[in-house]
């Protein structure tokens, strides 16, 4: 059975050589340490979320680390009374668009350059790998200038069009590996029957696996969360921010 | 390769020479450039195009709404003698040094750790994912809420179990902000580098290991002969990536310091977005970013010629 040759011998095999006080010393207890280290800021927050409000302050009086008498009342104020909803509507949007600007986008130009190999394909490889490499943080001030050039600003193709900037490289570089799989007799049959190169895109490459969706939500999420990060870039570049400028730009 | 005109069955054409019209559709170069097309030009509009404007940028004295002159290298001679710019290097560096080396010990060691058979073992192994996924901001409030001054949970367990009297002021003393915020970019980073590690560990022959016991080697010996050189390459590719973003770090900053206290935790990031955006020295402030490029530049290039050329480069599978 060759699959299993493959499984890590520490795991399968020589793991009967421990005793189990050895395992817990070894294993369960700087895993079960590492794990509360990774875990405890959520389950943190979320207490916070629900605990009324004078145990929050008091800890003294109430054990913090539990409370015995749960409140929904901060999450109906952030739904009810700010406009959270809204921003939670934005963020969808702007999520589903660019991520399916990024898929289309990068879909298209992996096939370009796994399949077509044009000339100079293995460049634009190359360079597609080193666009992931450049982090946002050294971009956001040029970006500031360009969505004003570009007459963006304050709109939320703002956003819709500079995450692609961060989605295209991953996402290419990804299904470059995964076109790569799909064996080149399945296209060249597809050819000598007369199909379009566009035709054995979608009805070939793109049926042959699951990857799509895969990616897809994979995608979604990285805009999703990485929207916070951007969004504050974007829309603080209002020199004129006040109170009120500040709040409407939340708002968007 | 069939890249020549394919007649559709049925379709009875006389032979003619290829037009330029047929050339645009079927050659291959052309129809390259036709689906590279929409990548392209959202990637040189709002990545190569930014990417040059930002280094013209930190040559000019551009403020916001004003377009700068060329003013040469004075934005880099002025930031020469500035301490606030060298204080945020030396953050920089501290914060990317002691969070890289610690966030690739403790990521090795829970990816080995993972790779035991444990019970539950995709549970663990998803939920161990979760620091990363998560939004960085939204992780930074909760570090933020847990390093209050007055109401830090951290700070009460410890006066509960007397070890101390008043308060820690994580945030507000120029050492502890910054110890703070590199421990919450470890608890981040550590995920990502375990779980990428783990999967290169997956891929090890047991037989290695068979042998080794054979030998009687020691746990260690086995991990040290064998297990590290074989798993270098994937060491290579996660750790620059951990140095690469931990570098350019700035929502994680921001969000919880706002580069404060008196600046020690400004990194380069935070240090050009305040010069630029919020002050509006937009020239500076390039200057202060384009500053980074260097260092980015060395840790890439050490990767992509330095440490072995590897196909995942161009997109292909690990090997």
């Amino acid at each position: 059975m060759p699959r299993d040759c493959r499984l890590p011998i520490i795991s399968e095999g020589m793991s009967y050589l421990e005793s189990l006080p050895r395992r817990l010393v070894t294993l369960y207890l700087p895993l079960g340490l590492i794990m509360l280290v990774l875990l405890f800021p959520f389950y943190w927050m979320a207490l916070t979320a629900i605990k009324p409000d004078e145990q929050l302050l008091d800890l003294d009086r109430f054990n913090p680390f539990w409370t015995w008498t749960p409140t929904l009342k901060h999450i109906q104020k952030l739904l009810f009374e700010t406009h959270y909803p809204l921003w939670l509507w934005n963020t969808t949007m702007v999520a589903m668009a660019s991520t399916i600007l990024s898929i289309i986008a990068s879909v298209l130009a992996a096939y370009a350059i796994v399949r077509l190999r044009y000339r100079g394909a293995q460049w634009v490889g190359g360079a597609i790998f080193l666009a992931y490499l450049i982090p946002p943080s050294i971009l956001f001030i040029p970006l500031s200038t360009v969505v004003f050039q570009y007459g963006l600003f304050d709109t939320p193709f703002a956003l819709i069009l500079t995450y692609p900037t961060i989605l295209i490289p991953f996402s290419t570089w990804l299904l470059m590996g995964y076109f790569k799989t799909i064996p080149f007799e399945l296209e060249e049959c597809a050819l000598i029957d007369g199909a379009s190169r566009w035709q054995i895109l979608t009805k070939i490459v793109l049926a042959a696996g699951d990857a799509r969706a895969d990616l897809g939500l994979h995608l979604l999420l990285h805009a999703v969360l990485e929207r916070v990060h951007l969004r504050a870039h974007l829309h603080l570049l209002d020199p004129a921010q006040d109170g009120a400028g500040r709040d409407r730009q939340r708002v968007r | 390769m069939a890249d020549t005109l394919f007649e559709r069955p049925g379709t009875s054409r006389v032979a003619r020479d290829v037009t330029a019209w047929d050339r645009l559709k079927v050659h291959r170069d052309w129809l390259g450039m036709w689906f590279m097309l929409p990548a392209l030009a959202i990637l040189i509009l709002f990545l190569a195009y930014p990417l040059g404007l930002g280094v013209w940028l930190s040559f000019t004295d551009a403020r916001i709404g004003r377009t700068g002159a060329f003013i040469g290298i004075e934005n880099y001679e002025w930031l020469w003698g500035d301490s606030v710019f060298w204080l945020s290097v030396f953050n920089t560096l501290l914060y990317t040094v002691v969070a890289s080396i610690i966030k690739f010990a403790v990521g090795l060691y829970l990816a080995v750790l993972l790779n035991h058979s444990l019970p539950f073992k995709a549970i663990i192994r998803s939920v161990v994912l979760i620091p990363f996924i998560v939004p960085t901001v939204l992780s930074a409030i909760a570090f933020w809420w847990l390093y209050d001054s007055q109401f830090s949970i951290i700070s009460w367990s410890l006066r509960q179990a007397g070890v101390i009297t008043t308060n820690i002021d994580f945030l507000g003393d120029p050492w502890n902000a910054r110890w703070s915020v590199i421990f919450a970019n470890i608890w981040r980073g550590v995920p990502f580098v375990a779980i990428t590690l783990l999967a290169g560990l997956q891929t090890m022959p047991p037989s290695l290991y068979e042998a080794a016991t054979i030998d009687g080697a020691s746990r260690w010996q086995m991990f040290r002969y064998i297990t590290y050189p074989l798993l270098t390459p994937i060491i290579a590719v996660v750790m620059t990536f951990s140095v690469l973003f931990t570098f350019t770090d700035f929502q994680l900053i921001w969000a919880m310091t706002r580069g404060g206290p008196v600046n020690a935790t400004h990194l380069m990031a935070t240090l050009s977005y305040q010069r630029a955006i919020l002050a509006g020295y937009l020239g500076e402030g390039a200057a202060i970013s384009t500053a980074m490029i260097p260092f980015l530049l060395a840790a890439i290039l050490l990767s992509w010629f330095g440490l072995q050329r590897r196909k995942w480069q161009q997109g292909e599978s690990n090997d």
